[in-house]
């Protein structure tokens, strides 16, 4: 693809008005797609993908590439992330924050309805019945999740990788307050002992 | 420290070591709202965590709404919102200015390379937290009361039957929530309305 089409792109996205319009539909695009994402945010850069590159033409395959590496190299969402670099790269900061506004806007809107539910119905019995089976299903989940996570992990960095699981894992438990610097430990810790030898490559594992 | 704006700087720091993936956000929402503000019980968590399975969005965002809308309303909702996207929207445009200068990063992929099986732990504590909640009823935040700890069996059989049905077979995890409520509807509400 890239060099020839990229500058096909750059040229005609330079052409294109960056008017009310255009942030109207990269507003509705964001809107849409963060609408439509269930777990997991990798999904949506998938469908931004399709949206901005194939069915637009906005920006290039490349391009979306390296915004999924750049996102996921990042803290956030991915979902966030994404939006951010594909509205910066299209409009500069104002197409940044139009971007963001779709993609947060939906989790925002719907969750803040579900929670004055969630308080005008706690003490009812049967949602207490729901909530406690969806309890018992939530903690399964999440150790799915952590299994998934573990295998891909041993499969790229053996034994060491599991390893360092384990300790951050007893530490967490044992010493309270003890999260974000295991996190910081371990992520040093294993930059040292992983020496990466491949080039950054995006890859959605969670 | 006003409302709004100790719940901005709880979600800005969430939101700035929330590195490695969606689901890293929650051991530390954990640590940070649960153990550290008592913003919400280990059980609140839970649901909310369940809720945000089913809905869209990302994790860390339906969980800043919620926290946020309990506290202080939609205005809550929003200050929690901003700060948990405030680091990361920061950070990725520096990133982006720096990939776009060096080409690549090899010292922030060598990070990240080394904080995935961290995060591992990390996500691993916080299914033991649930877990350990679900069917024993331990609550490691509101101390440990020995005696009221108890065995859930109906907790048991659906937290195992969920996590059978996610390793083996795959189960799109909106269909395991779905089906958990059913039961729980079925198992604990019939159950005590019969005996």
């Amino acid at each position: 693809m890239d060099g020839q089409q990229s500058h096909h792109l750059s040229k005609r996205n330079l052409m294109m008005k960056r008017d009310r319009h255009f942030f109207g539909e990269l507003f509705l695009i964001m809107l849409k797609l963060s609408s439509l994402t269930f777990g997991g945010g990798y999904v949506i850069i998938g469908f931004m993908r399709k949206e901005l590159s194939e069915n637009r033409s906005w920006l290039s395959e490349a391009d979306m590439l390296t915004f999924a590496a750049i996102a996921q190299s990042a803290p956030g969402p991915v979902a966030v992330n994404t939006a951010l670099l594909a509205g910066y790269k299209l409009a500069g900061l104002a197409g940044a924050l139009v971007s963001v506004c779709g993609v947060t806007l939906p989790p925002l809107v719907i969750i803040t309805l579900l929670s004055f539910g969630y308080s005008a119905c706690c003490g009812n019995f049967w949602m207490e019945c729901i909530f406690k089976g969806t309890q018992a299903a939530v903690g399964a989940i999440i150790a799915d999740v952590a299994i998934n996570l573990a295998k891909v992990s041993h499969r790229e960095d053996g034994w060491k990788a599991l390893t360092i699981a384990a300790l951050s894992l007893a530490c967490t438990l044992l010493i309270p307050g003890s999260t974000i610097f295991v996190l910081i430990f371990f992520a040093l810790v294993g930059s040292v002992f992983f020496r990466s030898t491949k080039v950054s490559s995006p890859q959605g594992d969670c | 420290m006003p409302i709004l704006a100790s719940l901005y700087w709880a979600w800005f720091k969430i939101g700035l070591f929330s590195i490695g993936g969606g689901y890293v956000a929650l051991p530390l929402i954990q640590e940070e709202i649960i153990a550290h503000q008592h913003w919400l019980t280990l059980s609140e968590y839970a649901d909310i965590v369940a809720v945000a399975e089913m809905t869209p969005g990302p994790i860390a965002l339906n969980c800043a709404s919620f926290v946020g809308c309990k506290l202080a309303g939609w205005t809550g909702s929003l200050t929690a919102t901003l700060g948990c996207i405030s680091a990361p929207c920061a950070i990725v445009l520096t990133l982006a200015i720096l990939f776009k200068r060096f080409g690549n990063l090899p010292a922030v992929s060598a990070l990240l390379r080394g904080i995935k099986p961290a995060v591992v732990g990390l996500i691993a504590s916080v299914a033991c937290s649930f877990i350990l909640l679900s069917c024993l009823k331990i609550d490691s935040h509101s101390g440990l009361a020995v005696d009221k700890i108890h065995f859930d069996p109906i907790a048991a059989v659906i937290c195992g039957i969920s996590f059978f049905s996610l390793q083996r077979c795959q189960t799109n995890p909106i269909l395991v929530m779905m089906g958990a409520a059913v039961a729980g509807i079925l198992l604990y509400g019939l159950s005590s309305t019969i005996l």
